[in-house]
């Protein structure tokens, strides 16, 4: 499990940016950022086990530790990793908090990976997802992921609907500001020529979804014909990326960088009044994506 | 799906292009769009904030370590 979790950190998402979004939520809502070390590891604990198993179901290239061994190991420490997140929000036992509390903040963490486990099936079974179905399951997988460490968080600080809602906006956007991001990358791969094309990654992506929602049928054709070559063939990904920003697909991707940053910073305002806690929770966003306005 | 629709027609028709510059809010109604006030306000104030030569990569480097 160490090395599942240390790998997260090599191939991966790096925890330690996020570790301390739980405890900023608490804080700024009122609490005291260390109530959440159980629930900041726990879901930190739930998510190397997701990615591990997110990775099985995808076939995507096996981390060294497990490449040899198989699928099997991988599922192994997957299965260790959930327990071990399970018997981390027991912690939450040793909190000067009610059991009421206690309880809602553990089914806060336990709940959104019901969402996100549908939101990997949708994806699973969506291999060229229209524009409303990359946001419903970016939204359930992304979005759901960092909306939970928010609530989860400021739930251990209050029960108050118009907080809670205004942290979940928080983390929702926030997630949803992470997915866009990782997709520019695998574009922006793509326009360097870096490295191989994964080709059914490109076909869920942001950028192939707009141009489902925007061009004629023979357009997207076109599109799903060169997707397959774009690894192996220069000018078939240099006409792909013609096709997206000949579009406006790179606009469009600005565009919903900049809304969700913007739907971001109106949750945390509802949500909290001004603190070096929430001024940290905005700063967050800035390391993400600068403002245009 | 509008602010999709919108993004494209900005960047492939030029007769709305050309409306959208003079009456945004015009160009849209003429064509039964809506979009959100965080959409309008990027589209309208934002885009001509930023530099005309937009860097992808500086964009995701930026935010490299949270992917």
């Amino acid at each position: 499990m160490r090395l599942a979790l240390h790998s997260k950190s090599e191939g991966g998402r790096d925890p330690s940016v996020w570790a301390a979004l739980p405890g900023l939520c608490c804080q700024a809502a009122g609490g005291e950022a260390q109530w959440t070390d159980a629930v900041a590891a726990a879901w930190l604990l739930f998510y190397a086990a997701a990615h591990l198993m997110d990775s099985v179901e995808d076939q995507d290239e096996p981390d060294p530790w497990w490449a040899m061994q198989g699928p099997g190991l991988a599922l192994n420490a997957a299965t260790g990793l959930y327990f071990s997140a399970c018997l981390a929000l027991e912690e939450l036992d040793d909190l000067p908090i009610s059991r009421q509390t206690q309880r809602a903040a553990a089914v806060q963490v336990l709940q959104p990976f019901l969402l996100m486990s549908s939101g990997q099936f949708a994806d699973f079974n969506t291999p060229e997802p229209t524009l409303e179905e990359y946001w419903r399951i970016a939204s359930a997988k992304s979005g759901a992921f960092f909306s939970l460490a928010c609530q989860a968080g400021a739930r251990l600080a209050t029960d108050r609907p118009e907080v809670l809602e205004g942290f979940q906006q928080f983390g929702l956007n926030m997630g949803l500001l992470i997915q866009i991001l990782d997709d520019l990358g695998d574009y922006r791969d793509l326009t360097e020529q870096k490295g191989a094309v994964d080709a059914r990654s490109l076909l869920r992506s942001l950028p192939a979804a707009y141009l489902r929602e925007v061009c004629t049928g023979e357009i997207i054709e076109r599109f799903n014909r060169l997707v397959w070559k774009a690894g192996h063939n220069p000018e078939a990904a240099a006409e792909i990326v013609q096709m997206i920003e000949g579009n406006g697909g790179v606009l469009y991707l600005l565009a919903e960088l900049d809304k969700r940053r913007s739907l971001a910073l109106t949750g945390l305002k509802r949500a909290a009044k001004p603190s070096p806690a929430r001024e940290a929770l905005a700063a967050l966003l800035d390391k993400l994506q600068a403002p245009s306005t | 799906m509008s602010l999709a629709q919108v993004v494209h027609r900005m960047s492939t028709d030029r007769d709305f292009a050309a409306q959208w510059k003079l009456d945004p809010e015009s160009a849209l109604a003429q064509r039964g769009f809506r979009l959100s006030k965080e959409e309008l306000d990027f589209l309208k104030v934002g885009l001509k904030r930023r530099d005309p030569e937009v860097d992808l990569s500086d964009i995701v480097k930026k935010a490299e370590n949270w992917r």
